[in-house]
């Protein structure tokens, strides 16, 4: 009687495994991490060292994201030099796995096709330059379906066991993102050609994607502050070429755009940098946002 | 069946090009651009077109007549770079390399200067990272006693920073400064990242994680100069030596940092400073302030930090650090008939703590507080100095990217002067021009021996060249 209570238990306890943790994402950006939430659904969770509306160039490492990318299984980067902070963690993290070419490693920006990537020498006089390109690419949801496909393949690398799961909720972003593309087109095409002026180059994937072009920044150079001869250059230039559309990426102060404001005419709008919430909704949300103010900013 | 190998290779091969064959890896099927408006038309894939899949005599024949489809755009890629695996197979130096067309519907990137090399690469190839940082600052005082006033003291780092093996980092630091004629390897260590999980080695000569501040280099203070407490008691820039560090990270759970560095150290048996026993109540000699600092040239370190977040925008961290070895200074202790100096050296052994608290408070816009405080205890054994404790409450408030303005309040006691204690209150501002380039100014009202209500100023540039990165800074 005792051996079978035992053995009892034993089956019970054999049976009753505990249920596996959820893999764990540490994504550099929130806009990964919304993406990473998308292609994990319920399987993962997803924690973002910066977080939303914080400026991705700057971020200061903090001790608390070192334990969070110890324990993950995935880490997500944004690439091209825009966390490069994220080293700095990795490193501290002692997680093998998740160095650079770990099985838990992803660069997002793998297979983007890259712009403004400098085709000469660039040094500090060129302003805060990324070597190998602009790094906003998460802006152009094309692109957003790219960074998926790399997520997608780093969950099945770490998790094969829900490859499935993972590879519909891929399909599933991906067809979300097809779905909303024709209604963003049908949005912006009214718009397409005309120029518009932002505070960094953030939008430029975005921009191009949809037909619009820019026509400048409020930063003489990237990462360096507007100054009064830029501004005031840039104010003259655009009475001239009668360019209407100024849109400030949130995280910038708004005194320069005020500023463009009083000396060209042209209204401003001031566009969102971040997802509010990391989901794959929390992505379309950002991209429905960023052509609502878009449209605001040309009409 | 004769050939099951080839017909199962080039399945494989396919299922990775092919969205029909690859209907259950949908994350393999090549996502193609969609067309940028106002770019040339791209060229319609035929979707109907047949797999110009090429005969293979090995192939059997129901696999040879089987139709796969798949877009143009990735046939002609796959043509490209069948064509330039066969160029790089001649390995013709010189050979002109067929360029690659961007793909279709990537014209307009194209045109505009998109690179199409791989993400992260740069253009050179087995170079560390090499980096130069110039800190170069003028100092006012009104203490006449203080050598440094009005001058202007420069001093350089050099940094060769890369990755010697997968997972092994080597760090060297090289420190000049030429008013001093000093010119040395300040750290070069060797990092085994992950040596398991959760533990780095380190080995090689390297600050000792010894306070909250304890491995950070000059260029990356919130202020312009060693904090007062540990130049007296600690040393002038850092606890340093050769030897081994471990840093393992606790497994306290995701949402808890708490990493245990132990450490043993060798700096060598140069005296760490210098006594004036002769006249123990001015510690600045007549000359400039001499801060003794610990002397310790053989030493065990220990130091826990942990750290958690409280919610998004708040982060806590807490540290307790401890140091105990072998202390040697110099002892001053007169003039010979000859006029000559009279010195001795002290050895005994010295027991050295710190507690730190940090709590940073993030707010939107790069706006960023920061409070810390550090204390530190100096209490050594058979040296002619004197148990001796200081502490500094630092604030910091990033009001933007480039800006900030902070508190620096210190003070501390000389451990070769009992019962002498200086302090001093400073407000600093730094405008960071980018993420290389900085100018701060520093005006500092304080007492110290000999000179009550003394007031300093500096300026401080700090330029870098190249990349540069240390642990969490």
């Amino acid at each position: 009687m005792k051996l079978s209570k035992l053995l009892f238990l034993g089956a019970l306890l054999f049976w009753v495994q505990p249920a596996r943790a959820a893999t764990e994402v540490v994504a550099s950006t929130p806009e990964l991490a919304a993406i990473s939430k998308a292609v994990g659904g319920g399987k993962v969770s997803v924690y973002s060292i910066a977080k939303p509306n914080q400026d991705y160039h700057a971020i200061e490492p903090r001790p608390s994201d070192v334990s969070r990318i110890a324990r993950a299984d995935l880490v997500v980067r944004a690439g091209l030099s825009l966390d490069v902070w994220m080293d700095s963690l990795m490193n501290a993290a002692g997680n093998g796995n998740l160095n650079r070419g770990g099985r838990g490693y992803v660069d997002a920006s793998t297979g983007i096709p890259r712009i403004e990537t400098p085709s000469g020498s660039i040094s500090g006089a060129s302003g805060d330059v990324h070597p190998e390109g602009n790094p906003h690419y998460l802006y152009d949801p094309i692109y957003a379906k790219r960074a998926a496909q790399n997520i997608v393949r780093g969950l099945i690398r770490v998790d094969a066991g829900n490859a499935s799961a993972y590879r519909a909720n891929y399909v599933a972003f991906n067809r979300a993102i097809d779905n909303k593309m024709d209604d963003w087109r049908r949005a912006l095409a009214p718009y397409a050609g005309r120029p518009i002026v932002t505070y960094h180059l953030s939008y430029n994937y975005f921009l191009r994607r949809f037909g619009i072009r820019q026509y400048g920044t409020l930063e003489p150079k990237p990462g360096i502050p507007p100054s009064a001869a830029h501004l005031s250059q840039l104010a003259s230039n655009m009475k001239r070429d009668r360019v209407r559309g100024v849109l400030i990426e949130g995280i910038y102060p708004r005194r320069f755009a005020d500023l463009i404001k009083r000396q060209s005419g042209a209204n401003y709008e001031v566009g969102p940098y971040s997802v509010q919430s990391y989901t794959g909704q929390g992505y379309i949300n950002l991209i429905d946002n960023l052509v609502a103010r878009t449209r605001a900013a040309l009409g | 069946m004769r050939y099951p190998f080839s017909v199962l290779g080039l399945s494989l091969a396919l299922a990775g090009l092919s969205p029909a064959l690859a209907q259950d890896n949908p994350e393999d099927v090549p996502i193609l651009d969609e067309p940028l408006p106002g770019a040339p038309a791209p060229a319609t894939p035929a979707p109907a077109a047949p797999a110009p899949v090429a005969p293979s005599a090995a192939m059997p024949s129901a696999a040879a007549s089987e139709t796969v489809t798949i877009p143009r755009a990735v046939w002609e890629q796959l043509l490209r770079d069948v064509e330039n695996l066969k160029a790089g197979r001649t390995g013709a130096p010189g050979a002109p390399t067929a360029p690659v067309a961007p793909a279709p519907t990537d014209a307009a990137v194209a045109a505009t200067g998109t690179s199409t090399a791989a993400p992260g690469s740069r253009n050179y190839l087995l170079l560390p990272d090499i980096s130069f940082i110039g800190d170069t600052q003028y100092l006012f005082s009104t203490d006449k006693r203080d050598e440094g006033r009005n001058s202007l003291d420069t001093e350089g780092e050099i940094g060769i920073q890369g990755y010697v093996y997968p997972n092994v980092k080597y760090d060297t630091f090289i420190v000049g400064n030429p008013g001093e004629g000093e010119f040395g390897v300040e750290e070069a260590f060797l990092t085994y990242l992950g040596a398991r999980k959760g533990l780095n080695v380190q080995i090689g000569r390297k600050f000792a994680p010894f306070g909250r501040t304890g491995e950070l280099h000059p260029h990356s203070w919130l202020y312009s100069r060693q904090v007062l407490p540990r130049q007296n008691l600690v040393a002038g820039e850092a606890l340093v030596g050769n030897g081994i560090n471990f840093n393992y990270l606790l497994p306290t759970g995701k949402k808890f940092f708490a990493r245990l560095s132990l450490g043993a150290f060798s700096g060598g048996e140069e005296p760490g400073g210098r006594l004036n026993t002769s006249d123990p109540s001015d510690p600045f000699e007549g000359g400039g302030p001499n801060r003794v600092g610990a002397g310790l040239s053989r030493f065990y370190n220990a130091r826990l930090w942990m750290g958690t977040s409280l919610g998004q925008k708040n982060e806590i961290e807490l540290g307790l650090s401890h140091a105990r070895g072998r202390a040697f200074i110099e002892n001053f202790t007169g003039f010979g008939e000859d006029g000559s100096e009279i010195v001795d050296v002290a050895a005994g052994r010295l027991n050295l703590s710190g507690f730190d608290v940090s709590l940073r408070r993030y707010l939107r816009n790069n706006k960023r507080i920061l409070l810390r405080g550090e204390y530190f205890r100096y209490n050594p054994r058979d040296l002619p100095t004197t148990k001796s404790d200081g502490y500094y409450l630092l604030g910091n408030y990033r009001f933007n990217r480039f800006n900030d303005i902070g508190l620096l309040h210190e003070k501390s006691d000389f451990v070769n002067a009992p019962g002498e204690t200086e302090k001093a209150t400073s407000l600093i501002y730094t405008r960071n021009f980018n993420e290389r380039y900085y100018v701060r100014f520093m005006g500092t009202r304080g007492d110290r021996p000999g000179e009550s209500n003394y007031t300093e100023g500096r300026v401080q540039f700090v330029i870098g060249l190249g990349p540069h990165t240390h642990e969490l800074e």
